[in-house]
């Protein structure tokens, strides 16, 4: 164990490990104060330049923007009232009010502190629980990577739908088109239509990037066509003393906790976490008719719960290979896309990528403060006011020329662009994306699962019932789906009386 | 008079976007379970190469057509989830003149370059997503020359990202 916190140790000695951990920081932190643009966005767009990089520093860089992210979120939240990602939403409660009072620079200046103090307090509860639950998992079999699998897409598509069957439908979409392509067992070809092109499947990345990001466009000139402007006044100090930090640390602490334990169910996320966190720091105020006017507590509540969560999400992606959310699913085909696999074999055979996570976690959240303090405030105050109508298309370019350097193939653009169009009208419709893309994620891991299990057991079914792993994970999915519906309304009622 | 027209707006609500939505994706599904038919068998398994795609089609068409069961049962009993409203003609407008500009600028990246073809995309996608005056295209013209200036020099000098060459650059 403290052989391996050394080696995370010797990764932040490391200056190119540092340098792109940060360049990852500042793009999240762009890309999450602008309001449409996220950190899922900038990860799938950035994700192919990483592809030449040692795995541990492509993933540091990934990471990085993971972070900057969430974090950046606050800004737009806070000056403009628009949340600059979903789990800033509860941060506009308390963020706006107090920055129309002239007090803009010490809203963000809590703000900074608290999404640095949840970040730091959810990684030490992932270098803590991560590998207990590592070496526990490393019981799996295949049989148990199989229902592993089935777990997370009944977890995903129960908990990002509105339907439970539109989620499962949407999640064998994903396995259904993981399987064009080449069998990966006895290199078949399947659902190819006759295409030659599509004989080497379909590119896992160019459907991300059409379904998150060019979809996500196109559903922008849809939704508003607003620019957001800015109106820049004079910005007061953002300096806070460490006292009137401390004097929020019950809440700091209880909003964090809050967020860890969000984080590691899989399927929740900051947005719950944010509002939740928020809601409970007004039950436990001395003065919870203050909340709404503008007070630090509304603004350390939601940004550290948010970022609390993103230490919490790594642990069942890490350890179980099941992604948490839209977010740690990108982030695991990252891991995928570097030839290393999420789940029980990442501790045995490549634990010290999992000590480098745990030190870009901990690069990450310091070099967000200063980024933050040394001028990214000033810059925001710019760049907010870039028009859509610019901006959009740009992106759309960045997307192509992501996509292109995949593999430097023209049939991964026509794919980015089928993509792009299943992905606006699934928007229109309603139809859930993100058990989709776990499907395509997972498929040929749990077909491969499946079918070596099966060979194994000389094709029966009785080892999915009598291992004990096995039966649990079933016993988990079958949980998981009742708890959904429970989970469901309780989400439904504190938004409504958030909102109220 | 009244008893029809409520009658035939509970008839047309049955067929609303969202179900036709599934019925669209449910002849997705069952093409796919066609194609299961022409796939070879592989070398013997337990379970060959045929079978899991089949059954992961399957448990596809089974939940699109479950719900839209469920869409026609809530719909008859009055109820159902809120679909989004409409896009407004010149919104609609818009995202589809984008989508062509994109999928024109995607089929002529090969032809003129990846550079060349993002500039010419810029300039449109820009003009059309702006006002609709000759000041506001030379305007989004200068903006796509700075923008693709700027990404060449990040993509070709600073990072050497490989993009496809084309008739300038």
């Amino acid at each position: 164990m403290l052989e391996n916190l050394l080696s995370g140790l010797h990764f932040i000695a490391q200056p190119d490990f540092v340098i792109l951990t940060s360049l990852g920081t500042l793009l999240g932190l762009i890309f999450g104060a602008i309001p449409g643009l996220t950190s899922t966005l900038a990860i799938v767009l950035i994700m192919p330049v990483t592809f030449g990089m040692d795995p541990t520093l492509g993933l540091a860089m990934l990471t990085g923007i993971y972070i900057g992210g969430v974090s950046g979120g606050q800004i737009s939240a806070i000056l403009l009232n628009m949340p600059g990602t979903p789990a800033s939403i509860a941060t506009c409660f308390d963020g706006y009010p107090m920055a129309k009072k002239g007090l803009a620079g010490k809203a963000l200046s809590y703000g900074i502190v608290a999404s640095f103090v949840g970040g730091m307090l959810s990684l030490l509860a992932l270098v803590i629980i991560a590998p207990v639950l590592g070496r526990i998992s490393l019981k799996f079999q295949t049989y148990e990577y199989f229902l592993l699998g089935v777990f997370g897409l009944t977890i995903i598509s129960s908990l990002t739908s509105k339907s439970l069957l539109q989620g499962i439908a949407s999640a064998s979409l994903g396995l259904m088109l993981a399987a064009v392509g080449a069998d990966p067992l006895s290199g078949v070809t399947r659902y190819t239509f006759g295409i030659a092109a599509l004989d080497g499947g379909i590119g896992m990345l160019p459907a991300m990037i059409g379904l998150f990001v060019i979809s996500e466009i196109f559903a922008q000139i849809g939704e508003t066509d607003s620019e957001y402007v800015f109106e820049s006044g004079a910005m007061d100090s953002m300096k806070i003393s460490f006292k009137e930090v401390l004097a929020h640390w019950k809440n700091l602490l209880r909003s964090s906790l809050i967020g860890i334990v969000i984080g590691i169910l899989p399927g929740a996320g900051g947005t719950i976490a944010n509002l939740l966190a928020y809601d409970q720091a007004k039950k436990y105020s001395k003065h919870p008719e203050k909340f709404g006017t503008g007070i630090p507590d509304g603004i350390i509540a939601p940004e550290s719960a948010n970022n609390a969560v993103t230490g919490g999400a790594f642990v069942p992606m890490l350890t179980l290979g099941i992604p948490g959310n839209s977010v740690t699913a990108i982030l695991m085909a990252g891991l995928l896309l570097h030839g290393l696999t999420p789940g029980p074999g990442l501790f045995r055979d490549n634990i010290g990528v999992v000590y480098s996570i745990f030190a870009s976690l901990f690069v990450s959240n310091i070099v967000m403060v200063i980024l933050f303090y040394a001028f990214l405030i000033r810059f925001f105050k710019w760049a907010l006011r870039v028009p859509k109508k610019i901006l959009l298309p740009v992106v759309v370019l960045m997307a192509v020329a992501g996509t292109y350097n995949i593999r430097y193939s023209f049939n991964d653009l026509w794919v980015l662009a089928i993509f792009s169009g299943m992905g606006f009208v699934f928007r229109r419709t309603g139809f859930p994306i993100s058990p989709m893309i776990l499907g395509l994620i997972l498929g040929p891991i749990m077909e491969s699962a499946l079918r070596t299990g099966m060979m194994r057991s000389g094709g029966s079914i009785m080892p999915f019932f009598t291992r004990p792993w096995s039966l649990g994970l079933i016993a988990l999915t079958v949980i998981s789906i009742c708890f959904s519906g429970v989970y469901k309304r309780f989400e439904e009622r504190k938004k409504k009386a958030l909102i109220s | 008079m009244k008893a029809n027209q409520s009658a035939s707006v509970k008839k047309q609500s049955v067929f609303s976007p969202l179900f036709i939505f599934d019925g669209v994706l449910l002849l997705f599904g069952i093409l796919f379970l066609l194609e299961s038919r022409h796939i070879k068998r592989g070398f013997q398994q337990v379970l060959d190469a045929r079978i899991y795609p089949r059954v992961v089609a399957v448990i596809f068409c089974i939940t699109v057509a479950a719900h839209m069961v469920k869409i026609v049962l809530e719909r008859r009993a009055g109820g159902g989830s809120k679909e989004k409203t409409p896009l407004s003609a010149g919104v609609a407008f818009k995202i589809g003149a984008l989508f062509a500009l994109f999928i024109a600028y995607v089929f002529s990246i090969q032809w003129l370059g990846y550079f060349e073809a993002g500039f010419l995309f810029l300039w449109f996608s820009i003009a059309l997503l702006g006002e609709n005056s000759w000041r506001w295209r030379v305007h989004a013209l200068i903006i796509a020359f700075v923008v693709i200036s700027v990404t060449y020099f990040i993509f070709g000098v600073l990072l050497n990202i490989y993009v496809p060459s084309g008739l300038f650059l």
